[in-house]
């Protein structure tokens, strides 16, 4: 079996670097080998963030090659619409479609990605766009919606249900039954899809 | 048990595990910090020091003192006198200089080869693929550092050191230092010892050539005959993923080049091909040791390499053409709420040339805000200032302002002042950014610090209050002889507030003045400007720039 790829990416702030580590240990706990490759940047600001996550019975590269990503989480959109070309034709891509205006967007020198998903499907990809912040309730303001949208790619994942269990809760985290809660959201929005946007999936039906 | 781990992270647990009791290092980038932070564990002593000569010198010390020590260098050449030393002297203790390259320019615009500075430093060089080898290498480099008395460089790139695989952890093995012994020939570097040491270390790296032969660190992976290719570091994987038919040669110890295993390797295959990241450096000794082979005629120099270029440049793949959409950049930008960002305004309305060193480039070295004329390497702001005002004297004069994070101030900024306290005048302008000191990290008072240097006036002003940075700048600007004002207030970040700013509609002329300060939460709207209430941590500055009193604090959030 050849390495099954993940892109993650938004914009630092959002818990980009976080949720690809809960990916990456779930994979490490159903016995795969795994690599999470983060692109490095400045420390200080707001920047786009890009990891690659790979899973398999070997990982060679944990850079993932162009158009060979089954799935895709895009935090923020334009950040989405950078990644795309690793996305294999016809990949899955979660989108939170709640863009962060870079500051000539915010000065009106540059318009909004406001057809992202568009732009995503004509690839052509599967775009399952949502308002994730809205999706999942934050609970003393740490965000949650990273859960929310692994939970929404996670069927098509080669990953049983357990190995994420295990994984969003490892290290004790403060808030354990809000995070299963935002992945199960997740995961009941994928089995609201239709099939031809859910096919594909490795553990449902 | 397996874990996954970083490569940083896999650094620091090999040092705990490898017995190494001191880590010095530089903690210029977010991958350092983390190594160094990685290093916490009972018996490894963990030292942030302000220059790389100073984390290097540092572990010299301690290798000299019978332990075993690793040197965190953000590169090789800002210590580059005291390698060529410690080259020539050897070390006792095991002595590791971990140098981290940046090919993706991710970190700054200036990159360099340290696989090409450490053959000029005549250090031998060990390079691991992924982090495994990070922690197991790191022993294998301090032994060998042992076996040979040699400092090994053990090279690495920032995303290896972001990258996580899952790493076998042992128990840290904590060593005791064997104690000083006297060996004056080899450690005081005077002329006359010049030449035995000289002789010494050419005879060493002879030797350790021979010894990649059999090293285990380096390894021949025989499969097809038609295309073998030598290669390290991280391009191995890259190598495995696109070319998995191929013949590998993995030079674990690339330096010196074990020429007799690369050799009768060639011989083993039809075809033979060099992959390596950033400068040819493997391909310029093997076409010197006579090897014909491919190399950067395929492989890009600029940027990091991957898979896809290997497979582009040697399975006969053509690289797909792309029509890639024009897509909006997103240079970084500094957080709502930065107090930076009222010094920088200051600094505009000051209409002064600014050199800089900055730990971050977020705020005010790039548009909307962008006073940075100037900004190089840790610690030249003020020299840079200082030459300029030489040659240009009164055309200059109150019109420069050199500006030093505290760490710059303290890699060598500082000597700058004392230099420039003897003739010259001038503005620095000191400024708390960068990480903020760890628990035990001890940090020596900027003000008094400057005053000791020799500054004629000294002040403190709290960097996030417009008025107070403006007042500071005129006076000082105007004022004769050099002049620090010591800027205060770091990162308050994941700040949050109940009642953010909101713009009174009837009152704003869409003038812009509060978009220009390059805030997050601020945009152009339809009728007037616009502040996001969940973006806005209310810091007031927006308020303070607003010549229409068209911003006011908020209402209470629900």
């Amino acid at each position: 079996m050849s390495a099954a790829s993940v892109i993650l990416c938004g914009v630092s702030g959002q818990p980009v670097v976080e949720t690809a580590r809960i990916l990456a240990e779930a994979a490490l706990v159903a016995g795969l080998d795994v690599s999470l490759s983060e692109a490095p940047g400045p420390s200080c600001g707001r920047r786009g963030v890009l990891v690659h996550v790979r899973m398999g019975q070997e990982v060679r590269s944990a850079v993932v090659p162009e158009r060979s990503a089954e799935v895709l989480i895009g935090f923020e959109p334009l950040e989405a619409l950078r990644a795309a070309p690793f996305l294999a034709a016809g990949g899955f891509v979660a989108l939170n479609e709640q863009p962060v205006p870079t500051w000539r967007m915010r000065a009106g020198l540059a318009p909004l990605p406001r057809d992202a998903a568009a732009q995503l499907e004509a690839l052509p990809a599967r775009v399952v766009g949502v308002r994730a912040e809205a999706m999942v309730r934050r609970v003393d303001g740490a965000p949650l919606h990273g859960f929310a949208l692994l939970g929404l790619v996670s069927p098509l994942l080669p990953l049983p249900r357990a190995a994420f269990e295990a994984a969003l809760t490892a290290g004790a985290p403060p808030d354990p039954e809000a995070r299963r809660h935002a992945f199960a959201r997740g995961v009941q929005l994928f089995e609201s899809l239709p099939r031809w946007l859910a096919a594909g999936a490795a553990h449902g039906e | 048990m397996k874990r996954l781990a970083t490569g940083a992270e896999a650094v620091g647990r090999g040092a705990a595990e490898s017995g190494v009791s001191l880590v010095s290092g530089r903690p210029a980038s977010t991958p350092l910090a983390q190594l160094l932070a990685a290093t916490a564990c009972e018996g490894v002593r963990t030292e942030r020091a302000p220059s790389e000569r100073i984390a290097l010198l540092s572990a010299v010390g301690a290798s000299l003192a019978g332990a075993r020590a690793l040197a965190v260098l953000p590169g090789l050449e800002g210590a580059a006198d005291a390698l060529r030393a410690a080259a020539a002297a050897g070390a006792t203790g095991g002595l590791v200089a971990l140098a981290v390259d940046d090919p993706g320019l991710a970190l700054g615009a200036v990159r360099s080869d340290s696989r090409a500075l450490a053959r000029a430093l005549e250090l031998p060089c060990v390079e691991p693929s992924d982090a495994r080898e990070c922690l197991a290498y790191l022993a294998a480099a301090l032994e060998l550092s042992e076996r040979w008395s040699t400092l090994v460089v053990l090279r690495v790139t920032a995303r290896l050191l972001l990258e996580a695989r899952p790493v076998e952890f042992g128990a840290p093995a904590p060593r005791r230092a064997a104690g000083l012994r006297r060996d004056r020939a080899r450690r005081v570097l005077v002329s006359e010892h010049g030449p035995r040491l000289a002789a010494r270390l050419q005879e060493r790296l002879g030797q350790l050539a021979a010894e990649g032969v059999d090293s285990p660190l380096n390894r021949v992976e025989l499969r097809s005959r038609a295309l073998g290719v030598v290669t390290s570091g991280t391009s191995y994987h890259h190598v495995r993923e696109a070319l998995p038919e191929a013949s590998v040669l993995k030079l674990g110890l690339s330096f010196p080049l074990p020429s007799e295993l690369v050799r009768d390797f060639t011989r083993a295959v039809d075809r033979v091909a060099v992959v390596e990241e950033m400068e040819p450096v493997l391909e310029s000794e093997l076409r010197a040791a006579g090897i014909s082979c491919r190399g950067k005629d395929g492989l890009p120099r600029a940027g990091e390499l991957s898979a896809d270029h290997v497979a582009w440049a040697l399975s006969g793949l053509a690289r797909p053409a792309r029509a890639a959409p024009a897509l909006e950049p997103r240079p970084p930008e500094a957080c709502p709420g930065c107090p930076h960002r009222a010094l920088f305004q200051a600094l505009k309305r000051a209409h002064v040339g600014v050199t800089a060193d900055l730990a971050s480039a977020a705020a005010g070295v790039l548009p909307p805000q962008a006073v940075v004329d100037a900004s190089f390497a840790p610690g030249a702001a003020p020299a840079l200032a200082l030459g300029a005002a030489a040659v240009l004297g009164a055309r200059v004069r109150g019109r420069l302002v050199a500006l030093v994070s505290e760490g710059s101030f303290l890699h060598s900024g500082a000597l700058t002042l004392a230099h420039a306290a003897e003739t010259g005048e001038g503005t620095l302008v000191v400024l708390e950014d960068g990480a903020a000191p760890v628990a035990g990290e001890r940090r020596p008072d900027l003000v008094q610090l400057a005053r000791a240097l020799g500054a004629a006036r000294v002040r403190e002003v709290e960097v996030a209050d417009l008025a107070g940075c403006e007042a500071a700048l005129r006076e000082e600007l105007a004022a004769p002889g050099p002049s620090v004002v010591v800027a205060r207030g770091r990162c308050p970040s994941g700040a949050r507030c109940a009642s953010p700013s909101r713009v009174v509609a009837e009152r704003c002329n869409r003038c812009g003045a509060c978009l220009r300060i390059g805030c997050p939460a601020i945009s152009e709207d339809v009728v007037a400007m616009l502040i996001d209430a969940q973006t806005c941590v209310a810091c007031g500055l927006c308020a303070q720039v607003c010549r229409a009193g068209a911003i006011a604090r908020g209402e209470e959030r629900a």
